[in-house]
């Protein structure tokens, strides 16, 4: 191209992307397939590289153990929470029999399939980090799937998903916003304190507690450090994700605003959950998406 | 001009920026360096006036495309083209206007170049960001927050300079890029 034509096309270049820049958001939704496009073209150099660094550097540098002990423990947490979504859904499924009684169908049993994929990039920019995983629509992954990490750590929820490729926003991400967890207060129950979670920007979640007394004696019920902290967010994630660890509380404070109240810091199993260099995604079929969700024996083979 | 060895560059570094970012983040701050406006800066600092241009908005609508902005609430991402190309062009501007000042074979200058092109280049994008969060785009953004992450990012983007122009400066020749002596020889800058 000849020089002259170069430099009238460049100011020309600025102006389009400037006026793109400024585009209502609905107008530019299109974009999203050049994304992926450019997702595709970079993915030779970015793949190999993130699953070195994220070899080099692991997510979690405690867990060296065997492969044998990791899925032991997968399978032991699996139940583990199956067992917790049982005792937490007994009661709404209390409340739901009426309902059944009046004729209304209900599948009580909410299969989810579990695949592990690797991560294979950044798709976030600047503070917020987003995990680009390879694993799409074309696996039925959808915005109601979760991710997770060994020892069932909920890493984050789909915010996006390609054909071959999804975002996964974490938990500890700014842009995924807050949840509603349960602190246990007795491991072998669901029975808890409820609180409100907001990611805090260094991989810890932060929210005040419910304020709770015991009924005889009248006494407050602290949470304690170390308690594990689950999620019980009906209303915001989907059946499949509830009762997932979030991670245990590592501090206790009392509330600037009410001092009577407490504030608790919680961190992750995995301490850098934007580090994990694969995730098991829990893809419930369209079908299930709506239906409660109970628990399913714990078939090794299963992992429904 | 040996246009196909910057566009494998170019590819090359959109790949590290990708797959490293968030080996290399400093949880504490959010701070990531970035690759991609190293080689940016290293263009800017020896090519052409055109070509630096071309290349910031190339490398900027590459930038747009590969990196998502989060929705509030975890409700999805989105894709907005043009705010790195701006902010690339802008800080080219930067790096175009001081560079006559700066003795480019030496890896401090890239270093310094990076630094502060970065630093204008992110408060340009924190901006855009900005306004079009202020006008009410339900993108999940926190000004000042993602002003902190900036600054740490692009000192670290300058230390990280520093160390690449050990592989890129060696590479201006081979990339066809006239070298400082031809300038002061009597060129225009």
């Amino acid at each position: 191209m000849p020089p002259g034509k170069t430099r009238q096309l460049l100011p020309i270049t600025f102006v389009i992307l400037a006026v793109f820049a400024i585009l209502p958001l609905r107008w530019v939704s299109w974009l999203s397939s050049f994304s992926q496009l450019t997702q595709t073209l970079v993915a030779p150099i970015s793949h190999p590289l993130a699953g070195l660094s994220r070899w080099l550097a692991p997510a979690d540098r405690a867990r060296d153990e065997s492969e044998t002990i990791r899925a032991l423990e997968d399978d032991r947490e699996e139940v583990r929470v199956q067992l917790l979504q049982a005792l937490d859904e007994n009661d709404r499924l209390r409340a739901t029999i009426k309902e059944l009684q009046r004729g209304l169908a209900v599948d009580p049993d909410l299969r989810v399939v579990v695949i592990s994929v690797p991560v294979i990039g950044s798709a976030g920019d600047l503070a917020d980090p987003l995990l680009t995983v390879r694993a799409g629509r074309k696996q039925n992954v959808d915005r109601n799937t979760i991710a997770v990490s060994s020892g069932l750590q909920l890493v984050g929820r789909v915010v996006d998903a390609a054909e071959r490729t999804c975002t996964v926003a974490p938990i500890t991400s700014k842009s995924s916003g807050g949840i509603t967890a349960v602190i246990l207060i007795d491991e072998s129950s669901a029975n808890g304190l409820a609180c409100t979670l907001q990611p805090r920007g260094d991989g810890t979640l932060v929210g005040d507690v419910e304020d709770r007394r015991e009924a005889l004696t009248n006494t407050v019920i602290e949470p304690k450090i170390g308690a594990e902290v689950r999620l019980r967010d009906p209303n915001h994630w989907p059946r499949s994700a509830q009762m997932l660890l979030v991670g245990r509380v590592e501090s206790v404070e009392p509330s600037p605003k009410q001092p009577l109240r407490k504030v608790v810091t919680v961190r992750p199993s995995i301490p850098n959950l934007e580090r994990v260099s694969e995730v098991m995604l829990r893809i419930v079929p369209e079908s299930d998406a709506a239906a409660p969700v109970l628990p399913t024996p714990p078939a090794k083979e299963g992992r429904r | 001009m040996n246009w196909l060895l910057l566009v494998v560059l170019g590819w090359l570094f959109l790949g590290l920026e990708q797959g490293l970012r968030d080996a290399l983040a400093l949880s504490a701050l959010g701070a990531t360096p970035s690759f991609v406006f190293i080689l940016m800066a290293f263009v800017a600092m020896s090519a052409p006036r055109s070509t630096i241009f071309w290349t910031a908005a190339a490398l900027g609508v590459c930038l747009d495309l590969l990196f998502r902005l989060p929705l509030r609430e975890g409700t999805g991402t989105v894709t907005i083209l043009g705010p790195h190309a701006l902010a690339y062009a802008i800080a080219a501007q930067l790096i175009l206007s001081m560079r006559g000042l700066m003795i480019r074979r030496n890896p401090l200058t890239l270093g310094f170049l990076a630094f502060v092109g970065s630093l204008i280049a992110m408060l340009v994008l924190v901006g855009l960001y900005t306004i079009r969060h202020a006008s009410g785009a339900p993108i999940a953004w926190e000004a000042k927050r993602q002003l902190l992450a900036a600054m740490g990012s692009s000192l670290y983007t300058g230390v990280l300079a520093i160390l690449l122009a050990f592989v890129l400066l060696p590479l201006t020749s081979v990339l066809g890029f006239p070298d400082q002596k031809s300038r002061w020889g009597g060129q225009r800058r």
